[in-house]
């Protein structure tokens, strides 16, 4: 019997007798489940805090604004319900065995200039939850942030420990010594490929069509696969159900336009953003133009009416995005590419304590180098994954959750190169893969939480073979020692069946293609350890420290020495990381402070030679401090550091033969030119990197008239942040200066 | 107060301190490395060799360097596994002078064999023992090519057969092959006459409004190249632009070469194919090399010549012909 084999045998088993067990501790219990919304636009709010005073139990709310509390006695409970920038509400229950009680609670916002902050119940709620690596946000912990340019949700994660910036010229973002394409990015439930404007100064993605981000650094649960690194899971909004409304902004790049509003039985969402000027792009590349074009469009419809069908919830959502960077020089290339999202999602609670979804989805990329006379090389890249999968979830009555689903996904890659002796080769790949997951979390317990979870995959199984098997087991705990400190653990194998054909050693990555993994790799795997300590000494106070070892194996990685027709495309690297992370939240009201440090290193082995990547950065500090001043003002600074990245410096110069009419040309005496010559790979390093940046707001609201106008000036102190240095000159290539910018939004 | 005037000298301070510019170090250690270039020609029994080493430099313009690089007094030998056994040959040491002088005043030294033609496919090894012991070898393979294809290529049946095209055809010839289509030619220049010669592009592109010649490149399968006759003409006129006078040219003679590199030679060249591109700017630099010990190619290569009267042409746009 394979090792897999026995894996899933002792898996099944072990979920066998938990289910037992738990019903055999049914008794006379009663189940909480609610939905919250915003009292004026019918909007969920995600991670809103529930807490049952009699009992001092709580729970959050998910992504979609619902909450389920089991294992309650049959007594009548007081709730109380509360949210950042809400009035609390507070509801009497009668809670009767054996039997669901729903709840449907809307929160009326409070008044912009009287907001206060609120957390009831949520240190009880966070008990025993299995959330290392994991953070939640909402747009509004975004809305005080110093927004740079504009607001980019790519850019706030740069700010947490263990998170690796791109520098002010990349949104791209690193996690944990990760390559970038080694993050699942999911919009809702699709995946999107290449959420980058401008070259990736920008993320794809409009903050105004977001509701809240999960995203996991690390150790993610079983039902998310695919990649090896983190996941970040954008939820959007549904849009208003009550009223038509619109919001419209500008910043110093983009306009936007939103409009939503209801729909027969739901509500809809739509907004799209182009940009205007290069004005500030000029600023990311010591003046350079960069002609760059871009758009993206985003609509959602939602249906949820009981008179429908009872307890459903349909939506359906698509995202188009799109990139132009036409030179009018001949001599320099031109870029294109798209990206474009549709997706149905049916959502159902039942009346047991289960729900379960179904989901249908397509994600397309394509991007296309077109050389002009540059003499660079013609590339076509075309990606479309179309991807089904069904979930449930079940609550029993002891409070543990059996979760499981099964997703099946078809996947066309394409992919033209041009080698460097001029030889088009085309990868032209199709590939179905199904897998199958089950998780159980134990909760039981308060002082103790885990979530055993197994996904069985199978990759390439059409395509002309290669067909993978491989077992992802994974196992997160929470060791809650006193209500003050929790320990907690995560293990976890994880694997990946797309790669990117992307150079990591080209300064920008324009975008990064992606295929199927050729047949001549086995799909890339990595191991993940994990282990953290949560210290909650005050309710105002948090730390938080967790150390990480990762193991990579098998990573693609671009043969840059392919000179010939069959020289591979990609070859098989290794790579390790590991790292130690802090961060400390200190809450004293008007003020928020938030300070992180990651201590990380990074390697990678190719062709036998260990040399750092590129986004090997091993100190990182992020200070941030966020004020409400009162009436409708708040002010916020950030200052992040980031110690020098690897380099490759220069050793000494040659006269290189360099041919270039060698029939009828004694080249041998005449054909000489300098050239440069390198060390072993990254062993230099770059400056650091560090920058300050403040931010003033006013927010005004004239009944149902909103706006809102942000100051933001950019690297205070005119840091000369280098990007990279010209080798021919010594030329340094600074990223962004002091930049003072204004965003106004106005909502109606 | 005095607290506060405090607190904001120290952040001043703080701010001052941090906006300075940390300087980067782009250069580390030097490292002196040794380089021998060899590319026997297996048309010809000449071959030369050349062997230099690197250098450093203040700043970051290499052109600066005024130290002659090339090394002599180094012994080269070369080992051809011939089907009689293997067979040495030395390589001679001699310099000549240099027709460009800007950088580097002192004759150049090169080595050169006069008696080497590799006949067979036998490997063919290269050692070079510098003054200061250091040793460099490498290993390659001949092209040889059969009398037969050399003596029908072009005329085998051309193809794609276009009345307004000129194709070169060598099929049957393997390797990596590289065309160059040449006008030889003179031009008076204040009563002296002056050799030139230009490389006539596979094709024109206008891009962007803007005519870019676009030449030949390495290729492994394709068997045959062809020229417009417009381009020919184009290329014909270029050489006398915005000159009056036409009967001050010579054209000497017109000729396609055919090269076919070995795959350590091909290699080598396709390494260099870089390009102008303002956003893809590498971390690192292709630089291959087939040297043991250092750095440089030894490669094969083997030329086929043929001449294309172009007479009516040549003299349609005024020219004198030889």
């Amino acid at each position: 019997m394979s090792r897999s084999k026995i894996t899933i045998t002792i898996f099944i088993l072990i979920i066998s007798l938990v289910n037992i067990t738990s019903h055999s501790n049914a008794q006379d219990k009663g189940t909480l489940r609610g939905f919250i919304a915003d009292s004026l636009s019918g909007e969920a709010l995600p991670y809103a805090n529930v807490y049952i005073k009699e009992l001092n139990r709580g729970a959050n709310t998910d992504f979609r604004g619902y909450f389920i509390i089991a294992s309650l006695p049959s007594s009548k409970l007081t709730v109380t319900i509360s949210y950042v920038g809400y009035k609390s509400q507070q509801l009497t229950v009668r809670i009767e065995p054996n039997k669901v009680y729903d709840v449907k609670a809307r929160l009326a916002p409070t008044n912009i200039q009287l907001r206060t902050i609120e957390t009831t119940g949520e240190r009880v709620a966070k008990e025993n939850d299995t959330d290392l690596s994991l953070q939640r946000i909402t747009i509004r912990d975004l809305e005080n942030l110093p927004k740079g340019i504009e607001l980019d949700i790519f850019r706030v994660l740069q700010t947490m420990p263990g998170v690796q910036t791109g520098g002010d010229v990349s949104a791209r973002f690193y996690v944990r010594g990760s390559a970038s394409n080694e993050n699942l990015i999911l919009l809702d439930n699709t995946p999107i490929y290449n959420p980058f404007h401008a070259m990736g100064i920008l993320s794809a993605i409009d903050p105004d069509m977001i509701s809240s981000l999960e995203f996991y650094k690390g150790g993610f649960p079983v039902e998310y696969t695919g990649r090896l690194s983190s996941v970040l899971k954008i939820n959007t909004k549904n849009g208003n159900k009550n009223s038509i409304s619109g919001k419209a902004g500008l910043s110093l790049l983009t306009a936007k336009l939103f409009l939503e509003g209801p729909f027969p039985g739901g509500s809809f969402i739509l907004g799209g953003r182009k940009n205007y000027s290069d004005v500030v792009l000029k600023k990311f590349r010591n003046d350079n133009s960069i002609p760059s074009d871009f758009y993206d469009i985003f609509a959602k419809i939602n249906i949820a009416d009981d008179n429908f069908m009872k307890d459903a919830k349909f939506s359906l959502s698509t995202f188009f995005s799109s990139d132009k960077v036409m030179n009018e020089n001949p001599l320099l290339e031109d870029f294109q590419w798209k990206n474009n999202t549709l997706e149905f999602n049916y959502f159902q609670l039942s009346d047991t304590p289960l729900f379960y979804q179904v989901d249908i989805s397509l994600s397309s990329f394509s991007g296309e180098r077109i050389p002009n006379e540059s003499g660079s090389k013609y590339m076509k890249n075309e990606f479309n994954e179309y991807s089904m999968h069904a979930d449930f979830n079940y609550v029993y009555d002891s409070k543990d959750v059996l979760a499981g689903g099964i997703k099946i996904t078809e996947v066309y890659s394409y992919q033209t190169l041009t080698n460097n002796i001029g030889q088009e080769s085309t990868i032209d790949l199709k590939g179905v893969s199904l897998s199958a997951y089950l998780k159980y979390q134990w909760l039981r317990n308060s002082f103790i939480g885990s979530d055993i979870g197994i996904r069985a995959h199978g990759t390439r199984l059409a395509g002309g073979g290669g067909a993978t098997f491989i077992v992802e087991p994974r196992v997160n705990f929470t060791l809650r020692l006193i209500p003050e400190i929790a320990l907690k653990g995560s293990w976890g194998l994880f694997m990946q069946d797309l790669v990117t054909i992307s150079d990591e050693n080209e300064t920008i990555l324009i975008f990064e293609p992606w295929v199927i993994t050729p047949l001549y790799l086995p799909p890339p795997t990595a191991i993940h350890y994990i282990a953290g300590i949560e210290i909650n000494p005050a309710p105002n106070l948090s730390f938080d420290i967790e150390g990480y070892y990762k193991i990579m194996h098998n990573l693609a990685i671009v043969n840059d020495k392919k000179f010939f027709i069959n020289d591979p495309d990609l070859i098989p690297g290794s790579g390790e990381a590991y790292g130690l992370e802090f961060q400390t939240k200190y809450q004293l009201h008007p003020f928020n402070f938030t300070v992180s440090y990651s201590w990380m290193k990074s390697l990678r082995v190719v062709r036998g030679i260990t040399y750092p990547p590129r986004f090997d950065s091993r100190n990182n500090v992020n200070l941030t401090l966020e004020t409400d001043l009162g009436s409708g003002w708040s002010a916020s600074a950030m200052w992040v550091y980031t110690s020098g990245l690897p380099f490759t410096q220069i050793t000494g110069y040659y006269d290189k033969l360099t041919p270039i009419q060698i029939g009828d040309n004694p080249f041998l005496l005449n054909s000489y030119s300098p050239f440069t010559m390198l060390s072993a790979t990254n062993i230099g390093r770059l400056p650091d990197y560090h920058r300050l940046d403040l931010s003033l707001s006013k927010r005004i609201q004239i009944n149902n008239f909103k706006m809102s106008i942000d100051l933001s000036v950019l690297n205070v102190y005119d840091r000369k942040n280098l990007f990279y240095f010209r080798r021919d000159t010594g030329e340094r290539v600074n990223m962004l200066p002091f930049f003072p910018s204004v965003n106004l939004k106005v909502e109606l | 107060m005095r607290k506060l005037i405090f607190f904001l000298f120290i952040i001043v301070n703080v701010i001052l301190i941090l906006s300075c510019n940390d300087q980067v170090e782009p250069k580390t250690d030097f490292n002196e490395v040794y380089l021998l270039n060899c590319v026997v020609r297996c048309d010809t029994s000449y071959q030369v060799a050349t062997i230099t080493r690197s250098y450093g430099v203040e700043g970051y313009n290499p052109s600066t360097n005024m130290n002659d690089p090339f090394l002599e007094g180094a012994k080269i030998m070369l080992t051809y596994d011939s089907p009689y056994g293997a067979q040495v040959y030395q390589f001679r040491d001699t310099s000549i002078t240099r027709s460009d002088t800007s950088r580097y005043k002192t004759p150049l030294h090169f080595y050169y064999l006069k008696n080497f033609q590799p006949l067979y496919r036998g490997n063919i090894k290269i050692e070079a023992i510098l003054p200061n012991g250091e040793k460099l070898t490498a290993t390659t393979k001949p092209i040889i090519i059969d009398q037969y294809l050399i003596n029908n290529f072009i005329q085998k049946n051309p193809k794609p057969v276009y009345p307004d095209r000129l194709t070169f055809d060598w099929e049957g010839i393997n390797g990596y092959c590289l065309g160059e289509f040449i006008v030889k030619y003179v031009k008076n220049e204040n009563g002296n006459w002056v050799n030139y010669q230009k490389v006539i592009p596979r094709y024109y592109s206008m891009v962007k409004n803007v005519n870019i010649s676009v030449f030949p490149s390495i290729m492994p399968v394709q068997k045959f190249l062809d020229y417009d006759t417009l381009t020919i003409r184009t290329a014909l006129e270029e050489i006398s632009y915005e000159d009056p006078n036409k009967q001050n040219y010579i054209i000497l003679n017109t000729f396609f070469m055919l090269n076919i590199l070995d795959a350590n030679f091909a290699t080598y060249i396709a390494s260099q194919q870089t390009y102008k591109d303002e956003f893809s700017v590498r971390l690192t630099l292709f630089d291959f090399s087939n040297l043991n010990g250092g750095l440089g190619i030894f490669g094969t290569m083997y030329t086929i010549k043929k001449e294309v009267p172009l007479t009516n042409m040549i003299r349609s746009l005024g020219y004198r012909t030889n």
